[in-house]
């Protein structure tokens, strides 16, 4: 191999190096504007930034810049003969030029050894890791959805909480969809203005839809709770008057129809939800019964219906208060939604058949009030009718923020100095001194510096004091 | 046939260059033998007589300077004079004087009686116990070969070599040689004392000290013949190049200068320097039997060139730094083929790893 075609070869080693080395170099500053590009865009854009993922073809173009960069500080082929030279000792024989009759020497040289190019390319690979590493976190890393105001606050999670909310309540029919719609409404409007320079602004707009939110969804859990008793009333009154159909005196049995007509309304009143589909018939003899007509229009397979409708009806209700605690909503009282224990037909029967004073508001109460201890079925001491109703409103109740004012260190603390005077201090009009302290209620006097005013009841103890006898 | 002017100069071709080596090699093997232990001494001196420059050596008393240039000048079939300088030597003393002369006839007539400068090599031994007047005479005949005396100009012998020395101690008493006597110089060379193994070897084959004759002579004629081989010894590009770039960076303000030299150097070397160093690189060249100069000759002769050439700061005497460290400073600060690597890029040669 020929010098020339050394140093050739040689220049093509170096060149696929340098290049290798520049590319890795400029790969790390276009990886790293890259991430910060996307970090930025990411930040400043709410919207899906996937198309940031083309910024990867830009990694071509700087290659290619650094091909045509690198090839331009490729040594020069004198240069490269004179390091050929140098490594092989040739003492100058391969700088001459081919036009000086070189060959006779270059025949004696024999093989000319190409210097090998390396790179310590360990940092810069490490470097590039890292940078890749940068980019793919600026990717992926979850960004706090962007607000178009620089001082937007961030409440979207409160936000999609009681969207939650409220996409409960319009499903379970506790809102109508108008009304939901314009609580949704309400919400997006609280997230376009959230401004950070005024959060409690904000935080008032929220607090209000939440006190809706609770106040409607406590709403439907106290009537689903109420219409639960009422409809297991119903179911127990419809089961006892099927046994004493015949037992009962006709009077006794028509006022008992008719408390279990108004029953039976109420607890097919709201929340209605689906409402309840009885059959016409039933609903026609339940209507007549309600009139409390002395005959009987209800018959043992109605109130068997009945009875069906209500469990149906209780089971209902229940599912609607499960939707509302797993949405976080309502007060749901355990006692009274939960593991409670109907009264028990046979008892109702014989009550009904007894010889006590049995109206329709005593049955009413009774089959209302169906624990114990709570107003039920009791003979002794205590029993009281009790009357629940809805639950109190909490408007004007609520506790009104007053400012307070500001304590008189903060007024020393912000005090700007207007001025200085030289002259003696002068008191201000109307203006009054200390009011506390050591030297409260002294008076200025002439040879003393205070003179404090003695109270009546210590002015003995004084005297005495002075005109004791010394020894 | 008439070859135009601008065609390239043909290199040296081996058989032309075959009988110099072979004359320079027994030049320096009778060197070698006459002074023991000083081969690389011997080989800069011989390259500086080839390249016409004069050549200040200096050493300890006793280690062989004047044997040395007694015996290149035996070798070299030239006549030598030797001037012991002194104090009280004048500048007469050695370019010479006009006297007045009565001849047989009674006829008085002025006639100049020639110094002991008109030589082919002056061994001017310590050079520097002489005044600065006398030693200002010396400059004129070193730099132009040739002397004016008494408003009349005369020229030195041809070839004319001054071989000066001088002893680093003993300084009292003494004219430092000012910086334009000491740039005419080609070569300072530092006579080393010889090891123990070579002084042995001088007790077992020197009675008293003398030296053995040289077992051969080189004519003038064959002298002027390696005048003239000399002078077609090829100075490539890049080693002009690499030549000019050591000079330049030897000038602290010079933008490639290394840190040891922004340090340590106040003024650095001469254009002179600059052509010294390319002369006596084409004499290693020659002597290693090669037509080119490569840079391994630039970087045996720059340390010898530049040492006397560098106008060291302060800092450097504070520092105990001498000229040769920082010489060697910029050997290894400079790259010889101006090669800039990028960071990280490294050249090695296969031999190396």
């Amino acid at each position: 191999m020929s010098p020339e075609q050394v140093a050739a070869d040689w220049r093509k080693r170096f060149f696929r190096w340098a290049w290798l080395r520049v590319g890795v170099l400029w790969t790390i500053a276009y990886l790293l504007a890259w991430g910060v590009i996307t970090l930025v865009v990411r930040g400043a854009i709410d919207a899906d930034a996937t198309w940031l993922w083309w910024g990867a073809a830009g990694v071509l173009p700087a290659w290619g810049w650094a091909g045509y960069w690198t090839r331009r500080q490729v040594p020069s082929k004198p240069t490269t003969m004179a390091l050929l030279d140098r490594e092989n000792q040739l003492g100058g024989m391969l700088m001459a030029d081919s036009a000086v009759g070189r060959e006779p020497w270059t025949e004696r040289l024999g093989p000319i050894d190409c210097p090998r190019v390396t790179w310590q390319g360990k940092p810069g690979g490490f470097v590039l890791g890292l940078s890749l590493l940068f980019v793919l976190a600026a990717q992926w890393v979850p960004m706090p959805r962007a607000s178009q105001a620089s001082n937007a606050l961030d409440v979207t999670r409160t936000l999609d909480w009681m969207q939650q909310q409220v996409e409960v309540l319009a499903q379970e029919q506790v809102w109508d969809n108008a009304e939901a719609e314009q609580t949704l409404a309400a919400m997006d409007r609280i997230h376009d203005q959230s401004d950070g320079d005024d959060p409690s602004k904000t935080w008032e707009a929220l607090d209000h839809l939440a006190e809706q939110i609770d106040q409607a969804s406590d709403e439907a859990v106290g009537l689903a709770q109420q219409r639960m008793e009422e409809a297991a009333g119903v179911e127990a009154l419809s089961q006892a008057l099927q046994e004493g159909l015949d037992s009962l005196a006709p009077d006794r049995l028509a006022e008992a129809m008719a408390t279990l007509a108004e029953l039976a309304d109420a607890a097919a009143g709201e929340p209605s939800l689906d409402g309840m589909d009885l059959p016409h018939g039933l609903t026609e003899a339940l209507e007549q019964a309600g009139q409390r007509q002395e005959a009987i229009t209800l018959t043992p397979q109605m109130l068997d219906q009945l009875g069906e409708a209500m469990a149906q009806r209780q089971s209902q209700l229940q599912e609607l208060l499960e939707a509302l605690d797993a949405a976080g909503l309502g007060d749901i009282d355990p006692d009274r939604g939960g593991d409670w224990e109907p009264i028990d037909p046979t008892d109702l029967l014989v009550w009904l058949e007894g010889e006590g004073q049995c109206d329709g508001p005593g049955l009413l109460t009774a089959c209302r009030s169906l624990r114990a201890g709570r107003g039920g079925i009791d003979d002794g001491p205590g029993h009281a009718e009790m009357i629940w109703k809805d639950p109190a409103s909490r408007e004007g109740v609520a506790f009104t923020p007053e400012l307070l004012p500001q304590a008189r260190l903060q007024d020393l603390l912000d005090a700007r100095l207007l001025g200085t005077s030289r002259g003696a201090p002068e008191p201000i009009d109307g203006a009054q001194g200390s009011a506390g302290g050591a030297l409260a209620e002294t008076l200025t006097n002439g040879g003393s510096a205070a003179q404090k005013q003695v109270l009546p009841r210590h002015r003995g103890a004084v005297r005495r004091y002075f005109e004791r006898e010394t020894e | 046939m008439h070859q135009p002017s601008h065609a390239p100069p043909q290199l040296l071709q081996p058989s032309d260059l075959e009988p110099v080596v072979e004359l320079t090699a027994q030049v320096l093997a009778d060197l070698d033998a006459a002074l023991l232990g000083q081969a690389e001494l011997h080989r800069l001196v011989l390259a500086g007589v080839l390249s016409r420059g004069h050549i200040l050596l200096e050493g300890m008393p006793g280690v062989g300077k004047t044997v040395l240039i007694k015996t290149l000048s035996q070798l070299m079939s030239l006549k030598c004079n030797r001037v012991q300088f002194t104090p009280d030597l004048m500048p007469s003393d050695i370019l010479g004087t006009t006297i007045l002369q009565q001849s047989s006839d009674g006829q008085r007539r002025m006639s100049f009686e020639h110094g002991p400068i008109f030589t082919n090599i002056l061994l001017a031994d310590e050079i520097n116990r002489a005044s600065p007047k006398t030693q200002a005479a010396m400059l004129e005949a070193m730099q132009e070969r040739r002397v004016t005396v008494g408003g009349e100009t005369r020229h030195l012998a041809d070839p004319f070599f001054v071989l000066a020395s001088q002893n680093p101690i003993d300084l009292e008493g003494t004219y430092p040689l000012p910086e334009a006597q000491v740039d005419r110089f080609l070569f300072k060379l530092h006579v080393q004392q010889p090891d123990a193994g070579v002084l042995e070897q001088i007790l077992d084959t020197r009675r008293r000290g003398e030296a053995q004759a040289p077992g051969s002579c080189v004519s003038e004629k064959r002298l002027r013949g390696l005048f003239g081989v000399m002078e077609r010894v090829m100075l490539p590009p890049p080693v002009a190049r690499y030549i000019a770039r050591l000079v330049a960076a030897s000038h602290p303000g010079c933008g490639e200068a290394p840190e040891v030299v922004k340090q340590y150097v106040t003024h650095g070397a001469s254009p002179r320097g600059a052509i010294a160093m390319a002369e006596s690189a084409r004499a290693l060249a020659l002597l290693s039997g090669r037509p080119t100069v490569g840079f391994e000759d630039v970087n045996t002769v720059a340390p010898h060139v530049l040492n006397h050439r560098l106008i060291l700061a302060y800092q450097a005497r504070f520092d105990k730094v001498t000229a040769q460290e920082v010489v060697a400073g910029m050997l290894d600060a400079i790259d010889e083929t101006g090669l800039k690597l990028p960071k990280g890029l490294q050249v090695e040669s296969k031999g190396s790893s």
